[in-house]
């Protein structure tokens, strides 16, 4: 009566046979599936449904795999590996971000602190200089000339406003780039209420180039958003940044800039301090891209912004 | 939760070695994300929110743990918080659920026909069915199967990331699987591939043959099943 009921059990609830096949039962319980499968002696039959049943699971699992991993792999834009640099990109900006904070802290205790908190700083450093040369390698090549301001601003002067060449304030920003301060799409999307224009960080990427994140930039008594985008991985990995702005509000121009057709789009081109730029606008929204690329490949960038998202 | 046990600064591992480890996990969480939003770019940008946000815990991660099932937990979670406010409990007698599912449902030779096809050319076809099932799989039961059958973590593990209790993953996965076979059950019908077989009061004549009855209550978990059995006895 026991053994039957018990056996009756198994069958009813196929819960235990997966248990069995997720290797989820003790010593007791393996004994009981295994005699449920096999026959438990006395001339018994083992249970074909079961057996069935363990068969069609392994095959649908075997399935589920080669299902879930294959569409994975082909469906990741520009590959594994730009997901890993993507992911890379955006962990270390994180950690730098951190440490900034970290930073920040440090000033705001007064000169009082910990050691513990020197570790993060020495971090923080390694990471802007591997950051630094990261964008300044290809550029030296070509001759970059000196940023008109030193380094060793610190980021409350930067975030104190913009001065009034303003073309020469975003390119130093983009030379010289504070950690994102978002880094969810979503939330980059959203700063357009701090801006008081649409921010589509998607569209820039069509070129291949990711987004690591974004910043609001003061300028004046109005703000920009900067998009940080990082095209490419490894040695050959250049920075693009994308200012979004509202034209009413905020101009740029400079005397370096030339007018320059892309496509339908119209756009002002230039160079200085050995990065390009690229001024555009669409639909009432400013775009200026800077970036470590040539003129050609900044002002292609720029085009983006008149086609739809 | 053990793995999310916090730790102090000495037992966080070096940032340099803990961005190496979370990116080594970057195809399987990738993987999930895709099922999960069913979206190339939005997966993309899940595992970027994952990760960062593991970035900005590490202190919380106690070394000697197990990484992966803690970011799995963050994916999840962040999944859920940016696409589902609702989260992954839900009324469990809705929908899916509310089908009892008997065990038992098609004989065994037709469970034979499912898992190998005579014709191996329909194979692929079958395959993508699964597919399309895994994606019609209310969330949590897809999550589930997942990262049991695909991701391979223990019933403990996935009662972490899924954050319910060790009953709740079995019914989960029990559910999941069943329908998925049910799915695949009726595309090989569609295609074909099994004949259908009668149904006898509510449940198939094989259900009946295999002694399947439908239990008027299905034991929830191992510890009721024994009990049960006891009972029995």
């Amino acid at each position: 009566m026991s053994r039957a009921v018990a056996q009756e059990l198994i069958c009813k609830d196929s819960r235990l046979i997966e248990a069995y096949l997720d290797g989820e039962l003790d010593a007791a319980g393996l004994v009981e599936i295994e005699t449920h499968l096999n026959g438990g002696g006395e001339g018994a039959r083992g249970c074909d449904v079961c057996h069935e049943r363990i068969a069609l699971t392994r095959a649908t699992r075997q399935s589920l795999k080669r299902v879930v991993r294959t569409a994975a792999l082909e469906s990741a834009s520009g590959g594994r590996d730009a997901l890993r640099a993507r992911a890379l990109t955006a962990m270390m900006a994180e950690q730098e971000r951190q440490a900034a904070t970290n930073v920040r802290q440090l000033h705001a205790d007064d000169g009082r602190f910990h050691w513990r908190t020197l570790v993060p700083i020495a971090s923080a450093a390694a990471l802007a200089l591997f950051w630094g040369a990261a964008s300044r390698g290809p550029i030296t090549a070509l001759g970059r000339q000196e940023p008109r301001w030193p380094d060793s601003r610190t980021a409350a002067s930067m975030n104190a406003g913009m001065g009034d060449d303003l073309l020469a304030d975003l390119l130093h920003e983009h030379s010289n780039p504070m950690p994102p301060q978002w880094t969810d799409p979503s939330d980059v999307r959203a700063l357009d209420r701090y801006i008081g224009v649409p921010v589509l960080p998607a569209r820039f990427e069509r070129t291949g180039a990711l987004l690591v994140g974004a910043r609001v930039l003061p300028v004046h008594q109005e703000r920009a958003a900067m998009l940080q985008y990082v095209i490419g991985h490894g040695a050959s990995q250049r920075r693009l940044s994308v200012f979004v702005y509202d034209p009413r509000k905020i101009r740029i121009v400079g005397p370096g800039l030339s007018p320059r057709a892309v496509g339908t789009s119209q756009v002002q081109v230039g160079q200085e301090n050995g990065y390009s730029v690229a001024v555009t606008q669409n639909g009432g929204v400013g775009y200026a891209v800077a970036s470590d690329l040539g003129t050609d490949q900044s002002a292609e960038v720029a085009a983006l912004a008149n086609d739809g998202e | 939760m053990p793995m999310l046990r916090s730790s102090h600064t000495d037992n966080t591992k070096d940032s340099d070695g803990f961005t190496e480890e979370c990116v080594a996990h970057l195809d399987a969480l990738y993987g999930v994300a895709c099922r999960l939003t069913r979206n190339p770019t939005e997966a993309e940008d899940l595992v970027q929110d994952a990760l960062v946000k593991a970035m900005r815990a590490r202190h919380q991660f106690l070394v000697g743990t197990n990484l992966k099932a803690w970011l799995f937990r963050i994916l999840t979670n962040t999944f859920i918080n940016k696409y589902r406010r609702g989260g992954l409990e839900r009324t469990l007698f809705e929908g899916p659920d509310a089908d009892p599912l008997a065990d038992g449902w098609v004989s065994a030779s037709t469970m034979r026909q499912l898992r190998d096809p005579e014709q191996v050319a329909l194979l692929p076809m079958v395959e993508g069915e699964v597919g399309r099932a895994l994606d019609a799989l209310p969330t949590e039961f897809k999550l589930a199967v997942i990262l049991c059958d695909v991701e391979e973590f223990s019933y403990e593990e996935i009662a972490e990331i899924m954050a319910c209790p060790i009953g709740t993953v079995m019914s989960r996965l029990h559910r999941g699987r069943k329908l998925l076979q049910r799915s695949l059950y009726e595309h090989a019908l569609a295609l074909g591939i099994v004949k259908g077989e009668e149904r006898v009061g509510g449940a198939t004549t094989a259900a009946v043959d295999a002694g399947s009855r439908t239990a008027p209550g299905a034991p929830a978990d191992l510890a009721s099943y024994r009990a049960r059995k006891r009972a029995a006895v």
